[in-house]
C-alpha cells in the first residue's frame, strides 16, 4: 500500500478511455492524478509588483492580505530586485499575522534570509522554498533591507503553494483526499467503486477551491508611505485599469477582494473597487483589512476570457488617502 | 487518436453533486471518463491571470524605472501566452527627448535578447503615470500579438512561449513603460497525451 504521487500530470490514453479494461487502469490513473494535483496545483497566493519602488534606499515594508490554504500547507517565496551596485547583501525578512492592525500588528517570523546581488543593475531572484504559512494567517509582511552601498528597486513579490508529498488520510482543512493504491490494488482488483469514481471530483473540487488563486493585485510600503495619488488634487482618483484573466469562465464570476487604506483624516469609506462598465464594491480605509466580494461578467472566450478590474479612491480637502494594498482572489466555481 | 484539453467552466458546473450514486455502478466508459476528466480539467485548466497594478511610468532618475521584471506561474499544458498591458496617457511628460516609446516585453522561454524581445509601438505619445480624475482621461489596455513565430528576425508582435510541461512552471517575464500587466495562456498543447 502506497499513496504515489506522480511528478507530472498522467494522461490516460484516449483510446483506454474509449473502451476501458475490466481491470485497475483507467480508474487508478485518475486516483493518482489526485495525488499529483494535491503536490502540484500551484496558483500564486501572492503576486505583487511593489507600486512605486524604484531607486529605495531605505528598507521597504509591504503588508499584502492572504487568503492561504485552510491545510497549513508549504509555499516557496521567490522575490525579485535589482541593486544599483554590485555585490549587494540585501535581506528579505517575512512575517504573518492573523489580523492587521498598523502598529499593533502581531507578527510571527515564517523567514529571513539575505542573499549577495550580482553585477549592477542585474536582476536578483531570492527563492525561499517550502516555509509553511498558517491556515489562520490574514496578512504578510515584507521587510526587504537597503543595499550598503547604492540603491534597490523592488520588482515582484511571488508565493506559491509547494506543499510536501502527500500522505495518507484526509486533510482536515481542504477536504480533500489522497489516493492509497492498496485497496485497488487487492488480488480481488475490485470493481468500480462508487467512492473511488466520487473521490476524483471531490477532492478536485476541494484543492482548487482551498488554494484561492490571486486575481488583482497592488502594493505600495505599509502605512502611511502608502500611494498617495496626485499630491494636489482632492475628490474621485482612479488607477489605470488592469486585465484579469479568467480562462474558459463565466459568464459571471465572483472575486474576493481584500485592502488595507487608511486616511489622515476625513470618511474612511473611500476605495472603490469594480469592474469597467461593470459592478463595484465599496470599501473602507480603515488601515486595517477589509473585504467583499465582487461579481465580474466575462467577455471574451476560452482562454482570453477576462475582466477588466479598475481601482478608485476618494481623497478629501485638506486630507491624505493611503492606498497599502489589495488583493483580489478567484475560486473556481465560488 | 489525441487527447485534446478540454478545461472546464466552474462558474456554470454543479461542483457538489457526486458523479454516480448508485452504490455499486457498472464499469462504464463515461463514468471512467468522467472521473478522470475532473482531475485532468483541474491540472490543466490555466490559473487565473492576475492584473497586477503599478507605476512603471514614470521616470524620476533612471530609465530603469521603466523597467519591470515579474514572474508568472504557469499551469500544466501552456504552449503560447499573451500579455494585457495597461497604459495611462496624462499630463507632465517626463520622457527624455529623442525616445522611441516602445513597449518591450519578453518570458524567459521566449528569450529575453535580440529578437526575442517583443516591441510593441504605442500610439499614445509621450505618457506619464498618474492617478487619473474620476471621469476619465486616456489610458488603454491593449494585448500583445497573436502571430506565431519562435524564430523570428525582428522584434514583432508575436505570440509568448511559454514552457510546455506536464506540471506547474515559473516563467521570467519583463514588460517595460506600463501601469499594469497580466498574462493570459492563450494556447494550450494539442494533444494532453504529448505531455
Amino acid at each position: 500500500m502506497a499513496v504515489d504521487t506522480p511528478v507530472k500530470i498522467q494522461i490516460t490514453k484516449a483510446y483506454a478511455l474509449k473502451l476501458p479494461e475490466m481491470a485497475q487502469e483507467p480508474l487508478k490513473t485518475a486516483l493518482k492524478n489526485l495525488n499529483y494535483l494535491i503536490k502540484w496545483h500551484r496558483p500564486p497566493l501572492v503576486d505583487d509588483c511593489p507600486m512605486r519602488s524604484y531607486g529605495m534606499s531605505r528598507t521597504a515594508t509591504y503588508t499584502p492580505p492572504i487568503t492561504p490554504s485552510a491545510d497549513g500547507m508549504r509555499y516557496t517565496f521567490e522575490t525579485r530586485w535589482i541593486c544599483s551596485a554590485a555585490a549587494q547583501s540585501v535581506t528579505v525578512t517575512v512575517d504573518w499575522s492573523a489580523f492587521y492592525d498598523g502598529g499593533a500588528t502581531a507578527w510571527t517570523n515564517i523567514f529571513s534570509q539575505a542573499t549577495v546581488s550580482g553585477a549592477a543593475g542585474v536582476l536578483t531572484l531570492q527563492t525561499k522554498a517550502d516555509q509553511i504559512i498558517p491556515l489562520t494567517a490574514e496578512v504578510l509582511r515584507y521587510q526587504i533591507t537597503s543595499p550598503a552601498s547604492g540603491t534597490r528597486d523592488d520588482h515582484h513579490l511571488l508565493v506559491y503553494p509547494s506543499p510536501a508529498d502527500t500522505a495518507v488520510g484526509a486533510l482536515a482543512g481542504s477536504g480533500a483526499v489522497p489516493f492509497d493504491d492498496g485497496g485497488l490494488a487487492h488480488a480481488d482488483e475490485w470493481p468500480v467503486h462508487t467512492e473511488f469514481i466520487n473521490r476524483c471530483k471531490v477532492t478536485a473540487v476541494a484543492v482548487l477551491q482551498d488554494r484561492w488563486q490571486r486575481a488583482l493585485s497592488m502594493i505600495d510600503e505599509e502605512r502611511t508611505s502608502g500611494y498617495t495619488g496626485a499630491p494636489t488634487t482632492d475628490g474621485w482618483h482612479e488607477l489605470p485599469p488592469v486585465r484579469c484573466y479568467l480562462p474558459f469562465q463565466g459568464p459571471t464570476v465572483n472575486l474576493e477582494i481584500f485592502a488595507i487604506a487608511e486616511v489622515s483624516g476625513g470618511t474612511t469609506a473611500v476605495l472603490r473597487i469594480g469592474q469597467v462598465g461593470g459592478k463595484s464594491i465599496d470599501l473602507a480605509a480603515t488601515g486595517q483589512i477589509t473585504g467583499d466580494s465582487l461579481e465580474v461578467t466575462t467577455t471574451g472566450t476560452g482562454e482570453m476570457a477576462h475582466a477588466d478590474l479598475r481601482v478608485q479612491w476618494f481623497r478629501t480637502a485638506g486630507q491624505t488617502t493611503y492606498l497599502n494594498a489589495i488583493a483580489g482572489y478567484y475560486i473556481p466555481g465560488a | 487518436m489525441a487527447r485534446p484539453p478540454n478545461p472546464r467552466n466552474y462558474a456554470s458546473s454543479n461542483l457538489s453533486s457526486a458523479i454516480v450514486d448508485a452504490a455499486t455502478p457498472p464499469a462504464e466508459a463515461l463514468l471512467l471518463a468522467s472521473a478522470d476528466a475532473w482531475v485532468v480539467q483541474a491540472a490543466i485548466t490555466p490559473y487565473c491571470g492576475c492584473g497586477r497594478i503599478f507605476d512603471s511610468t514614470t521616470k524620476a532618475a533612471s530609465n530603469t524605472e521603466f523597467d519591470r521584471y515579474f514572474a508568472v506561474v504557469v499551469a500544466p499544458g501552456a504552449v503560447y501566452g499573451r500579455m494585457a498591458l495597461s497604459r495611462a496617457a496624462i499630463k507632465n511628460s517626463v520622457w527624455p527627448g529623442g525616445w522611441t516609446f516602445v513597449h518591450e516585453a519578453w518570458t524567459n522561454d521566449g528569450g529575453p535578447t535580440g529578437f526575442d524581445v517583443i516591441e510593441l509601438p504605442t500610439p499614445l505619445g509621450s505618457t506619464h503615470y498618474r492617478d487619473l480624475a474620476f471621469g476619465g482621461e486616456q489610458r488603454d489596455i491593449i494585448e500583445t500579438g497573436t502571430i506565431e513565430d519562435n524564430a523570428p528576425t525582428d522584434n514583432i508582435n508575436r505570440l509568448f512561449e511559454l514552457q510546455t510541461q506536464g506540471y506547474p512552471t515559473v516563467e521570467p517575464c519583463f514588460v517595460s513603460k506600463v501601469a499594469g500587466v497580466s498574462l493570459a495562456v492563450s494556447h494550450l498543447v494539442e494533444d494532453l497525451e504529448t505531455l
